[in-house]
This record gives structure tokens, sequence and C-alpha cells, in this order.
């Protein structure tokens, strides 16, 4: 982004999640993605954020779930755990639209780097820009991108207020 | 008050199952020092590049994240250059660039709140031994880069996994 002054990106909206656990599949082991995403789907577990990568012809990358989900998949963590990396207590912020506006990255990773803000991971449609980063700083984070952003009038970042949960 | 309400979807349906040929994926480590540059050489370079169409991040080995940009079309010379360039004076590395890959892309209404989506994406891809070279989920979209010549066959593929009402 080229900030200019009293000219900031035009945004519709952002989104925080409720508390979520990040779990990294990491590069270079037997256990694959396609093996990570039945065992969720085994537990009845949502990832809400994915992203991989091809690293040494094996994927590599990382998923989010639920904090209250957690206990459910700890015997796979257990089973894997030179494979798997958990990050607890993260949150993420997810801006629209995204419409493949390199701007719009750039000005997310640029705020979260001068509020110190960690990255975890980052996703995108072409609707949506997704940061993950600690829950307990996602209020900072929002922040952080309406310093280069703007919502319409009468807008604020909002949270979920229910869950959907598929039986 | 947290509201849940429950669901049952028999099989899982999608608005649809498209698919982009033609991108390029460019992907390089970006260490966290180099996230709050202004003006940072990579950002003038991949602005500069146009019809980015995903932006997705890992955690990468040893700190900062492995990125990854996707452009419609092939890289230019001069953009190759420009990214080179950024990877030498910025401290970005590792600069990798796929052409000619292929993305596959689906949505759904329920794909943020229900578990199994990323599994029956790939059960279906795996399948046909359609490689995943890498991914992207956020919200309600699931975006999946396959290599040449196979979004096609990727399509197929999870359109025996996927419903399109009234298709």
């Amino acid at each position: 982004m080229k900030p200019r002054s009293g000219d900031k990106l035009k945004i519709d909206g952002i989104k925080l999640s409720g508390e979520l656990v990040q779990i990294n599949l990491l590069p270079g082991t037997d256990f694959s993605a396609a093996r990570l995403f039945r065992e969720m789907a085994d537990r009845q577990i949502n990832m809400p954020l994915v992203t991989l990568d091809a690293a040494a012809d094996r994927l590599a990358g990382a998923c989010c779930i639920a904090a209250e989900d957690l206990a459910r998949v700890q015997p796979v963590l257990e089973a894997a755990s030179g494979a798997l990396q958990v990050i607890d207590r993260v949150g993420s912020l997810t801006v629209f639209p995204h419409r493949a506006r390199f701007d719009l990255f750039e000005c997310m990773l640029s705020g979260f780097a001068r509020r110190g803000l960690p990255v975890h991971a980052i996703a995108s449609s072409l609707a949506a820009l997704t940061f993950t980063t600690d829950y307990g700083r996602l209020d900072e984070a929002a922040a952080a991108v309406l310093e280069n952003a703007a919502l319409p009038d009468n807008h604020a970042p909002f949270r979920p207020e229910f869950k959907v949960r598929q039986i | 008050m947290e509201t849940i309400a429950v669901y049952y979807e028999s099989n899982i349906k999608t608005y649809g199952i498209d698919q982009r040929t033609g991108l390029s994926m460019l992907s390089l480590l970006l260490p966290l020092s180099a996230f709050g540059r202004e003006n940072h050489s990579l950002f003038r370079a991949a602005s500069d590049a146009g019809d980015l169409l995903l932006a997705f991040a890992r955690p990468a080995t040893g700190g900062g994240l492995r990125l990854h940009l996707l452009f419609e079309g092939r890289p230019s010379w001069h953009l190759l250059e420009e990214f080179s360039e950024a990877s030498h004076d910025s401290s970005p590395s590792g600069l990798r660039v796929d052409a000619e890959v292929e993305l596959v892309y689906l949505q759904g209404p329920h794909f943020g709140d229900r578990y199994g989506i990323a599994d029956a994406a790939f059960r279906a891809l795996g399948k046909e031994s359609i490689p995943v070279l890498a991914a992207a989920c956020t919200g309600a979209s699931i975006y999946l880069v396959v290599p040449q010549q196979t979004a096609e066959k990727a399509k197929r593929a999870l359109s025996g996994a996927f419903i399109v009402p009234g298709a």
C-alpha cells in the first residue's frame, strides 16, 4: 500500500474470531495433510482456516480449530508430535472484501508489523483475507488495520455472537 | 448468550466448482524483520504485477512466513527480476516460481461451519491421484492449486464429492 494522508483503503467489514488453536503441519514428516484432514473429520472438528503448500513433495502448512475442540484432537497431536506443532490462544482477523488487492495485503502486513503483532498464518479467497495472530491481541490487530483502511460509516469490527455446529 | 443451531446435510452442497488456468505461483520466505518495511521492494514489485488472485502463508521453519502469491498469467521476466532483486536487497529469500499452475475452487453455504469439507476434497482428488500443490481455505471457500492440465480433471473429481443443487 502507498499510504497517503487522509487516503485510506476502503473495506466493507472486519470479522474477529473466537479463540482458536493453530495446528502447524511441519515440512519433512511422514504425516500427510490428507491424514490430518481425515482425523479432523472423524472427530467432527471444523477447520475454519487452512493454508498448505508443497514442501519437499509433501504438503506442509497450518489449520485452525476452535479452542474448545482441542481436547478431542489431543490423541492425534500426541501420536504425531514430531509432525504437528500447536500454537494455542490464536485468533483470526478477516477483512472483506479482498478482491485480490495487493495493497490490502500490504496494509495488513505492515499494520501488524508496526504494532509488533505476530502473524501465525495467512489465508485468502477472492472475498476475504485472513490473518491469524494472538487471540488476546485481536482488538489491537483490528486497530492496526484501521490505521490504513476505513470501514463504512456505522460499521465496526465484529465478533460472531452465535455458532453453527454440524452434528 | 451463545446459541447453537443444528442442521443435517447428507451430501455436501456447493454453490459451484470453478477453475482457472494459466496461473503462476510465486513463493518466498518472508522473515519477520521484513514485515514492517515501508515501500518494501517486494511489495512494489508485486503491486506492479497486478492480477493477484490469492495470498496465503504458513509459518516457515526457523521463523517468518513462507508466503505464496498466486497471479493470473505468466510472470514477466521483468517481474521475476524485481522479485529476485527484492529477495537480495530486502532479505526475503527462497524465491520459487511455479509457472503454469491451475486453480480449482468451490464455495459452499455451510463450508465455514461444518467439518469434513477439506477431507472430502482431498479424498476426491486423492482417489484420482491428482496432486495438490497448495491450498487456502477461509470462510466458506476452498482454493486448491494443482499442476498444469489437471484442473479439469480435479473439477470432475470434486463433482463426485460435492453436490450443486439443480445442476
